[in-house]
């Protein structure tokens, strides 16, 4: 059991996760899980009472502290992430783990 | 639940196949809230496997749940014992603590 981790989650605009999870690997993340989600907003349309959901893919994956801290940091600067991808990240801390060899 | 009790939220990640196994160990445990997610994971491979376009993405299966953190240690046990987590590529599990809970 590792108690020196973080669970980054980084949520983007559906399509941009694969991008997401090569530059976290590139960065030193050994792996990544992706998942979907939709997004809701106050601006969020109705058209003829179907709601137009904001598509959008999560990306979580366990890194060691320091490194998520400064792969967080990264994300934030980097301007890719913050136009199209709208990519928002936050890191929870990780308190036991099993399966990380 | 107590609140006495530290309060845990768990994630479970493991291939689809395991799905049933992982919620069946989490009722016998009496985990609440119990939740899955269909996901996709993807592992860093070698340099020529890369290359190759053979980076293995496989279909997992993502389950999440609650539990006082004195279940926690006897439920990443039963993962190791009947999942074989201690072993690469099977799964991972992890525990993220609750700071405050309205039940």
């Amino acid at each position: 059991m590792n108690t020196k981790m973080k669970a980054l989650y980084i949520i983007v605009t559906a399509g941009f996760a694969e991008t997401m999870v090569e530059f976290i690997r590139s960065r030193g993340a050994t792996g990544a899980t992706i998942f979907n989600a939709r997004g809701s907003n106050p601006l969020q349309k109705t058209i003829l009472g179907i709601s137009i959901d904001i598509e959008k893919e999560i990306v979580l994956s366990l890194i060691e502290s320091e490194l998520a801290d400064k792969i967080l940091e990264e994300i934030k600067q980097n301007p890719d992430f913050k136009s199209e991808a709208r990519a928002i990240c936050f890191t929870l801390p990780v308190e036991k783990t099993v399966g990380l060899s | 639940m107590s609140e006495s009790k530290i309060v845990e939220y768990i994630t479970i990640i493991a291939a689809r196949e395991y799905k049933d196994e992982i919620i069946k160990l989490l009722i016998e445990l009496k985990c609440h809230l119990i939740n899955v997610i269909y996901a996709k994971g993807s592992v860093k491979e070698s340099y020529f496997k890369d290359m190759l376009g053979l980076v293995p993405e496989e279909k997992k299966v993502m389950v999440s749940c609650m539990v006082t953190s004195d279940v926690t240690d006897n439920l990443f046990e039963q993962l190791v014992a009947r999942l074989h987590f201690n072993e690469p590529n099977t799964g991972i599990a992890f525990a993220i603590p609750v700071d405050r809970l309205s039940v």
